[in-house]
């Protein structure tokens, strides 16, 4: 090494310690690098594995079909289309520009700006959704060749539903509405929302790097079981009748509200809710809140004069009073309790017992009341499940407003609610005391869902559910005895032969009935009436009861003026319809009509359907 | 042709090898072949293997038939290394050494040249397109040019403990490295850096130049990280530095994947061609820059540990040739070489696990790509070529003395 031409005389500058050192530094990046490996590999091997698994482990929730909701004649209340949801994956379509472009040619496709579109498809998401409920399918399947055609990726259809309610307001309130994601909100719908809705399944399956979908069927997975079919109470003709009642006391007297019910006393079941205001199906996001609201069963008021044979019915079996007793109403028609003054409309003198009612002599039924006492009124009114809810399936009821046993008092509870207030229930829940007196004592549970009509291919065993089909339904309950309840309808038919519910009289159609016209207190004072008319027909052997509330009606306000017209319309509606019913039989057309309609549903058992709610289950009668 | 004329007289003296009998023999030397070091050429023998093994895995998808051409591709690639690999082994180091400025200004020119004329790709020009669709990138076969230049102005021109200290040496990697910046593929040029920085450290510059570069780039870091940055290559430092969930797309998303690879194989790995993650096609160009997360996988902590290891074994025999080795060139050669591969295999596997930015450098002898294979092939190549042609070292001692 001795060349005088070397600049560089051999590489011993370097120390061996400096040498030593790079050695050790290259020696311990590697041990590093296998540090790291470790904690990767070994400490957050679980941690990893799992997010290995998240992403291309999938689960894909399969939804069944909804189940339908018909009337009782088979006509489809609301029922679902198919109407899939287009998903864009915008990472796998392309950038920008790409998104620009398809944003325009699809915009036509699917009637949407095409702003819109490229708007949802810039958004930094995997998966967004272009369109929901993409319909009709024509349209679905034209956009899917267009993607087969011109190969696009990252567009696809998910499976969803469109629910349909042909009939648009009619018997909104009963039938209710869902939500986007066809969830039940309101009525039937959401009370049976789980079994409308069925099974979700469940497809586990593969998705690789690229969004691809790679199937890996596992043991687990479950096919989706569709929803069951229900079949309503709801009767069509007497539905459209007490819609157009309502429609014409809405007309005339402009109330702030009003409800309809019309109920088959022997069964409990409903023939027919309407409620105003009211709103469209078909649009249920434009209905304000008051629109939506099932008065019905969710708004408790104080019933007022049709409270008083329940009262009679409390005097009568404990024997305070005999039917030929005479009761003095005064001579003023004012007449005062301890500190309290009760009115009469008109000063009605000595009055028999029946009368006390037929005319709705409140200061009558306050001695009467007063002849029973705080104490068996009270338990009157348990025995007769006053106090309870209705227990109707449809979602909401408000609960009975009674005042507590212990604060009862003779001159103030005891008195007011003789005639109807200091007690509050809902319509639903008047209705359904009122069928006890019509079908002779019987305390049947109001309920709108007939039948469940299990899905193709299973049967109702599958099924969840609440067990308020058929016979599973509470049994009725005796509230009075059987003589009681004839003479309170005898009662009753006075009213409207002569007392104040003439206006509900129908030619040839023995009506018994009650009005009753309560102040209503909103916000802590007065303001304006609720007007209530009921009647049941034919009193001999009632098969329809009516019952309508008009809240805060202006120009008249009594029971027997604003609502019992009404009734009237109801009534001469149902009657057609029973006449029709008798004509044709038991086993009517309806049946049949929901066999075609289904095609495939003929394993139920025919005939049973359309007499339920008009028939009478024997055993449950004297 | 003077400083040719210098180096000559080593050769005319016999200089320590003494083989040239003839003018063939001058250039070619097959007798020496039988005192090959076996544990280099094994080790990269083997990693080659396992990378050939595992960009056949990497190709494979449950879906999406992917490039099956690969495997029988880097096979062929990996049939020519052979061949540069005598070639380069049989030509006396030395030789190499002389006409290495020759080879500089060639590499100078190739470069400029793929600057415009070569291959676009991912917006950038880095390939030349060869035969039947064979490309190379130049900036890749820059390195054993680099390594040779610089040991020729180390030895024979340049004093690294002058004054002057690293200028030289780190003015002619800028000027490849700045060309290749210009592709641009900014990570492979900052990796020819490493190059002169260990080789003159091994010819004794002074400490305090190495301290005068630092401080120069530290001054230099905050306008070139804003200036002289484009936008993609400051977004994957910012990713490194501050990781965002949100960014799911971008060089994180690569990073995310290859670490839930590599962490998901476990101890013993899943077994190669079984990895989920692997055959779901979740990792996008995992058959070159993310092997080792295939590897990660599929032979899990005991596969990647040993690749490692064998890593370690081969920068470590290259090493040890420099020390065995007592002429300066060739001392300088296997530095350069344990250099070349070490600092790749730091970036690359650093990357995969998570612990450095996204960059385009792939692991030598694994990664799918004929230009890095050949590379290094080259680079084994010279340490071999230095290593058989030394003369046998009796006693220790010579290194501090």
């Amino acid at each position: 090494m001795s060349h005088s031409t070397e600049i560089l005389n051999g590489v011993s500058l370097r120390s061996r310690s400096l040498a030593v050192f790079a050695y050790l530094m290259f020696c311990g990046i590697f041990v590093l690098l296998i540090a790291r490996l470790f904690h990767i590999q070994i400490t957050d091997h679980d941690d990893l594995v799992a997010k290995a698994r998240d992403q291309f482990s999938r689960v894909e929730e399969l939804v069944g079909s909804r189940g339908r909701i018909l009337d009782s004649s088979g006509e489809m209340l609301a029922f679902s289309v198919s109407a899939p949801r287009l998903m864009a994956h915008p990472h796998l379509i392309g950038d920008s520009s790409d998104h620009r472009l398809l944003a325009q040619q699809l915009s036509g496709m699917l009637g949407v700006p095409s702003s819109v579109l490229l708007q949802r498809l810039s958004l930094d998401y995997r998966c967004v959704t272009l369109k929901t409920k993409v319909f009709p399918l024509e349209s679905v399947d034209r956009i899917q060749d267009w993607i087969d055609q011109n190969k696009i990726k990252g567009l696809r259809f998910e499976k969803d539903e469109w629910r349909v309610n042909p009939h648009g307001s009619l018997a909104a309130h009963a039938i209710g509405f869902v939500g986007d994601d066809n969830q039940g909100l309101g009525g039937i719908e959401l009370e049976y929302d789980e079994i409308l809705a069925g099974k979700v399944g469940r497809v586990s399956f593969q998705r690789d790097g690229k969004a691809n979908r790679i199937n890996s069927a596992n043991s687990s997975d479950l096919g989706p079981k569709n929803g069951c079919d229900l079949v309503l109470t709801l009767d069509p003709a007497i539905q459209n009748g007490l819609e157009e009642a309502l429609n014409d006391l809405v007309k005339q007297y402009r109330p702030d509200a009003a409800v309809g019910i019309v109920m088959a006393p022997k069964t409990g079941a409903i023939l027919a809710l309407s409620n105003r205001p009211t709103f469209d199906l078909l649009a249920p996001g434009k209905a304000k809140p008051s629109q939506r609201r099932n008065r019905a069963v969710t708004d408790p008021y104080e019933p007022g004069s049709t409270i008083k044979p329940f009262v009679l019915k409390a005097a009568l079996e404990g024997g305070f009073v005999g039917l030929s007793d005479t009761i003095d109403c005064g001579s003023s028609g004012k007449y005062r309790f301890g500190s309290r003054v009760v009115t009469d409309v008109h000063a009605h003198g000595r009055l028999t017992v029946p009368n006390v009612v037929v005319k709705s002599s409140n200061i009558g039924m306050a001695h009467i009341g007063l002849k029973v006492g705080c104490a068996q009124m009270f338990d009157e009114f348990r025995k007769m499940t006053i106090g309870d809810r209705s227990r109707v399936d449809l979602p909401g009821e408000a609960r009975v407003l009674l005042t507590p046993r212990k604060k009862w008092t003779p001159n103030y509870t005891l008195v007011s609610v003789s005639f109807g207030y200091e007690i509050a229930f809902t319509p639903m829940k008047l209705a359904s005391l009122y069928c006890g007196i019509a079908n002779g004592g019987w305390m049947m549970p109001p309920h709108i869902v007939q039948e469940v009509l299990p899905p193709a291919g299973s049967d109702l065993s599958d099924v969840v559910y609440a067990g308020l089909e058929g016979a599973n339904r509470p049994e009725g309950k005796r509230i009075m005895k059987y003589e009681t309840a004839r003479t309170l309808t005898s009662i009753l038919r006075s009213v409207v032969v002569d007392g104040t519910g003439k206006n509900a009289q129908v030619s040839g159609f023995s009506v018994a009935g009650k009005s009753g016209t309560a102040q209503r207190w909103v916000d802590g004072r007065r303001d304006g009436h609720n007007s209530s008319f009921v009647a049941f027909a034919p009193a001999e052997d009632p098969e329809v009861l009516v019952l309508v509330v008009a809240y805060g009606p202006k120009g008249s306000y009594y029971g027997g003026t604003v609502a019992a017209p009404a009734v009237k319309k109801t009534l001469e509606c149902a009657r057609a319809r029973l006449e029709i019913i008798r004509d044709f039989g038991i086993l009517d057309p309806t049946v049949s009509a929901i066999g075609d309609r289904t095609g495939n549903r003929t394993n139920r058992e025919g005939g049973s359907s359309k007499m339920l709610c008009l028939s009478i289950p024997g055993e449950k009668h004297p | 042709m003077a400083f040719f004329q210098k180096t000559q007289s080593l050769e005319r003296n016999g200089g320590p090898w003494g083989y040239e009998s003839t003018w063939v023999g001058r250039f070619f030397q097959p007798g020496i072949l039988q005192r090959l070091d076996f544990l280099i050429l094994g080790t990269t023998a083997v990693l080659m293997i396992i990378g050939a093994l595992f960009i056949g895995s990497a190709s494979l998808s449950d879906l999406t038939p992917g490039e099956s051409g690969l495997p029988s591709r880097q096979l062929q690639w990996i049939g020519l290394s052979v061949v540069v690999f005598l070639v380069v082994v049989l030509v006396p180091y030395i030789r190499l050494v002389r006409w290495s400025l020759v080879f500089y200004l060639g590499l100078l020119l190739i470069l400029a040249y793929t600057m415009f004329f070569g291959e676009m790709k991912n917006n950038s020009r880095r390939w030349l397109p060869l035969v039947a669709g064979f490309g190379l990138q130049p900036s890749e076969l820059a390195k054993p040019v680099l390594i040779l230049v610089l040991a020729w102005i180390l030895r024979y021109r340049h004093r690294p403990d002058s004054p002057r200290g690293l200028v030289i040496p780190l003015l002619m990697t800028g000027v490849p490295a700045l060309l290749v910046a210009a592709q641009p593929d900014l990570a492979t040029a900052l990796l020819f850096f490493p190059i002169p920085l260990a080789l003159s450290f091994v010819a004794g510059a002074r400490m305090r130049s190495y301290f005068f570069v630092a401080l120069v780039c530290l001054v230099a870091l905050p306008p070139t990280y804003f200036f002289g940055l484009r936008d993609y290559q400051r977004d994957r430092i910012k990713e490194f530095v501050v990781p965002k969930d949100s960014d799911r797309m971008g060089g994180r998303y690569q990073v995310e994947q290859s670490m839930i690879m590599i962490g998901s194989g476990g101890f013993w790995g899943k077994g190669l061609g079984q990895g989920p993650q692997n055959r779901l096609d979740y990792l996008p160009e995992r058959q070159t820059d993310f092997i080792f997360s295939v590897i990660g996988e599929e032979w899990g902590f005991v596969g990647c540990a040993s690749v490692l290891l064998l890593f370690l074994l081969l920068v470590v025999s290259c090493l040890g040739v420099a020390l065995r080795v007592r002429e300066p060139c060739g001392r300088l050669i296997a530095v350069g070489v344990a250099t070349s591969i070490a600092i790749p295999v730091f970036v690359n596997t650093a990357m995969t696990l998570g612990a450095a930015p996204t960059t385009g450098v792939p692991l030598p002898f694994l990664s799918y790509g004929g230009s890095s294979l050949l590379t290094h092939i080259m680079g084994i190549g010279l340490v071999m070529n230095v290593n058989l042609r030394r003369v046998p070292v009796l006693a220790r001692g010579d290194f501090e003395s």
